[in-house]
């Protein structure tokens, strides 16, 4: 059994990881603030649960993307304009220095919210949380050439979306 | 690994808001000491006598509140504000009166000759 960490330090090592994946899925920062309390009030009350964790952040990152799939079920059926409204303005990246890596930083995350939600997340975890195939099978409860392919045709759709940008900012 | 997957990596997703530790953990604290409150039924009750196995009989107690709970109307009218278990005796008390009222006869009426009379009792006080 692994050692248990205090609340602040488990919250102090991952919460990055989790709100950085979090704000990619809901493309709202307000959803993701709550989700992140959500799962540090599960830990708090059953501080067993990451005890048998081989890996805290895998484990930690499953946790939340089943908070989302919940968040996303209730909102389907109970108030889609809600949703349609929270993905209009995402700011998912740290604002760059220069104003093109600004034009660069938005197109990617307008491009991000074109992708279906489960392919968004295979991206994230492997480009942002540096997850292997193996860890995002886990992560995501889905089978390994499922997230490998899920990853290509990420890649493939922000490809295509992305190029007229970069042509315009780069070449 | 592609020049599109470079680029992206070069990104830095947004960091966790700062003041966002202190009301997580606040509210962990928080959490754990009122959490009873945040569940219904047999989880309310574990919460309540933690290390008992008597959560049978207390289901049984819950639900006899549950059920007195949903006896009672909340309003006189079914769109009406709630109303106190005070002022729903007092609306009870009225409605009987009211109704024991309406079973007295006040006007004798006989059908078949048209006509109807005042009982003699109440031509003495009005």
């Amino acid at each position: 059994m692994r050692e248990r960490l205090p609340l602040d330090r488990l919250y102090d090592e991952h919460a990055n990881a989790l709100f950085g994946f979090l704000l990619n899925l809901t493309r709202n920062e307000a959803d993701s603030r709550d989700l992140i309390q959500e799962l540090f009030l599960k830990i708090a009350r059953k501080p067993d649960l990451l005890d048998h964790a081989e890996n805290p952040k895998a484990f930690l990152l499953r946790s939340v993307y089943h908070l989302f799939v919940d968040l996303i079920r209730h909102r389907q059926s109970r108030d889609k304009m809600e949703e349609a409204v929270a993905l209009e303005t995402p700011l998912l990246f740290e604002n760059p220095k220069t104003g093109n890596d600004l034009e660069w930083s938005a197109g990617v995350s307008r491009a991000l919210g074109e992708l279906p939600e489960d392919q968004r997340a295979v991206l994230h975890l492997k480009v942002w949380e540096g997850c292997t195939f193996a860890e995002i099978s886990l992560i995501l409860s889905i089978p390994v050439n499922t997230a490998a392919s899920r990853y290509r045709y990420a890649l493939d759709k922000m490809e295509t979306l992305l190029r007229p940008v970069y042509k315009e900012l780069y070449e | 690994m592609s020049d599109l997957e470079k680029q992206l990596k070069k990104l830095r997703p947004k960091a966790v808001p700062s003041d966002l530790r202190r009301v997580v953990l606040a509210g962990c604290e928080e959490g754990t000491e009122v959490h009873s409150f945040r569940f219904s039924g047999f989880s309310f009750l574990r919460a309540l006598y933690p290390g008992h196995t008597f959560c049978g009989s207390l289901a049984c107690i819950w639900l006899i509140i549950l059920a007195l709970h949903l006896d009672t109307p909340k309003s006189i009218a079914p769109s009406g504000p709630p109303i106190s278990w005070a002022e729903w005796q007092e609306a009870k008390l009225e409605r009987d009166y009211l109704l024991a009222q309406l079973e007295t006869p006040r006007f004798e009426v006989d059908l078949d000759k048209g006509n109807f009379s005042i009982p003699r009792e109440d031509l003495k006080t009005n």
